[in-house]
């Protein structure tokens, strides 16, 4: 993945991953849409985690992994650019 | 229903999760119990109509075919099969009267056994109740499918899906070669057998029984189902409620253990993945699943935040590890034994037995399910074949907006006192 991401676009990515592999055709996915509403059990939440580690090779440790970050695609994406920006900015540093 | 007639062909080939289904059949015959049977419930306020439904059911396509579906005789090596015979009878409801009382669903229906080389892979029987009420019984042999696919079947039959295309197959996946077969196998076995410590795999007695399985019925109002969800939170669990309600079981099943005089012992659960995307209607024929296995040790057992975070990691490891995918590899290969070989395999390392406990949450899958062939539905319940002699079973399912749960149980293994023990245990711990 390229270093130039936005939130937003990091989002739109993990709502895309959900309409093709988690959700049945037709279920709308947003990127503020809480993923409990779209119906995903703790095995697709966890699907979507490793998508994320996957995407942007990285490890998200346990502390990173708390209810409020996979809340949201768009909660989630937020960190995930935080954790990325940090990451540049050590590596800058 | 839209499905195309190519699909409901004269030979329907075995899934690996199938035949893993079949291997469950044929170990709960040797102990001498029915064979792997589910029971899908639905009650209804009002009469249905039983002509109308069975003439429904006959002039439709779907329902024939399966109807006449047989699980073929196999020859050594020969890729296990269903198939289509010619001639059947018309598909026939039977109907019982009961009284309006708890566990109203006659007990001989619960005795009624499929076997699947012989007799139409499933059945369907209406129960009349007093005061207008009506329950729907689905009768199946797991081979042919799992609770989702019945749940999907049965939601079609009585116009409750909406508008949404119904899958009836799984679309082909595409074959590995036999080396990365064998990798992805090996790989499963070391993790499910060799893995850190064995595995106390069976933790009941096991005693010969003739007996069927037992069912005994939790339903929580929608305020209780709110308090256990919270309280599910305040237990840090982050990946949804199964870990908790899991963790919750695991802490009242220890404490059985314990009753029955066996401490220290771990407890190796395996919990089922259903492979199908949510809100999916299908695939409808066939199991789509997957295991994921959990190993607890009375360390882990110490609180429920304990419990539901070595839960949570345990989920987390082994999908990092893509377990659950080997594990279909694994039995998609072992597809091509003849069952006694197959079972020898799997039962070896644990000399015989397969896992005494067994837990699904099948989640919210029923929460829309409101009205069936006009009339409205005021409870749908799954009632899971007994996972494996000696085995306790228990599922979660939502129905509407209220949490409900099934045990499954032989009196061989445990008795009615043990269970309204399990009961008061389990409410504590999803209540805290």
């Amino acid at each position: 993945m390229t270093a130039t991401v936005s939130p937003s676009a990091i989002a739109e990515y993990i709502c895309l991953f959900i309409r093709n592999n988690l959700v049945a055709e037709g279920i709308e996915v947003t990127p503020a849409m809480p993923l409990e509403q779209l119906g995903l059990d703790s095995f697709s939440l966890i699907e979507i985690i490793l998508f994320v580690e996957r995407q942007y090779h990285l490890q998200l440790s346990d502390e990173a992994l708390t209810r409020e970050n996979i809340f949201s695609s768009e909660t989630l994406a937020n960190y995930i650019y935080q954790h990325l920006y940090e990451y540049k900015q050590t590596r800058a540093d | 229903m839209n499905t195309n007639k190519q699909e409901r062909t004269e030979r329907l080939l075995l899934s690996g999760s199938d035949y893993f289904q079949l291997l469950l059949d044929a170990h709960h015959r040797q102990h001498g119990l029915q064979g792997n049977i589910g029971r899908f419930a639905i009650e209804l306020k009002g009469r249905l109509n039983a002509c109308q439904l069975e003439k429904t059911i006959n002039n439709d396509p779907i329902f024939c075919w399966l109807h006449s579906l047989r699980l073929k005789k196999q020859w050594p090596f020969q890729l296990p099969q269903w198939i289509q015979i010619q001639f059947t009878d018309p598909i026939r409801i039977k109907i019982f009267e009961a009284p309006q009382q708890e566990n109203c669903i006659p007990q001989e229906l619960f005795k009624f056994d499929i076997q699947p080389h012989f007799d139409p892979p499933f059945q369907l029987n209406l129960i009349y109740l007093e005061q207008d009420q009506t329950i729907l019984l689905f009768t199946w042999n797991h081979i042919l499918m799992d609770s989702q696919g019945a749940e999907i079947l049965v939601r079609y039959l009585g116009n409750a899906i909406g508008d949404k295309p119904i899958q009836l197959l799984a679309s082909k996946n595409t074959q590995l070669s036999i080396t990365e077969q064998l990798k992805q196998t090996q790989k499963t076995r070391n993790f499910i057998f060799f893995e850190k410590k064995s595995i106390f795999i069976s933790s009941l007695e096991k005693l010969d029984s003739k007996g069927i399985n037992n069912y005994h019925s939790l339903c929580f109002s929608e305020i209780e189902t709110a308090q256990i969800i919270a309280n599910c939170r305040r237990a840090g669990a982050r990946f949804g409620r199964s870990p908790f309600l899991l963790a919750a079981c695991m802490h009242s099943f220890s404490d059985l253990l314990k009753r029955k005089g066996r401490t220290n012992t771990t407890l190796w659960v395996p919990v089922p993945q259903n492979n199908r995307k949510k809100g999916a209607c299908g695939p409808l024929v066939g199991n789509h699943l997957s295991f994921l296995f959990y190993r607890l040790f009375p360390q882990h057992l110490e609180t429920m935040q304990k419990t539901v975070d070595v839960i949570e990691q345990q989920m987390i490891d082994q999908m990092r590890k893509d377990i659950p995918a080997s594990f279909s590899i694994m039995m998609d290969l072992l597809l091509r034994l003849p069952l006694w070989l197959y079972g020898k395999i799997v039962k070896s390392p644990t000399k015989g037995t397969l896992a005494s406990f067994f837990f699904s949450d099948t989640g919210k899958t029923l929460e829309d399910f409101n009205v069936f062939c006009g009339l409205p539905v005021s409870n749908a319940i799954h009632y899971p074949p007994n996972s494996s002699h000696p085995g306790f079973t228990i599922i979660f399912m939502n129905f509407q907006k209220k949490l409900q749960v099934i045990m499954a149980y032989t009196e061989a293994t445990v008795n009615k006192e043990d269970i309204s023990w399990f009961e008061s245990s389990l409410r504590k711990n999803l209540f805290g």
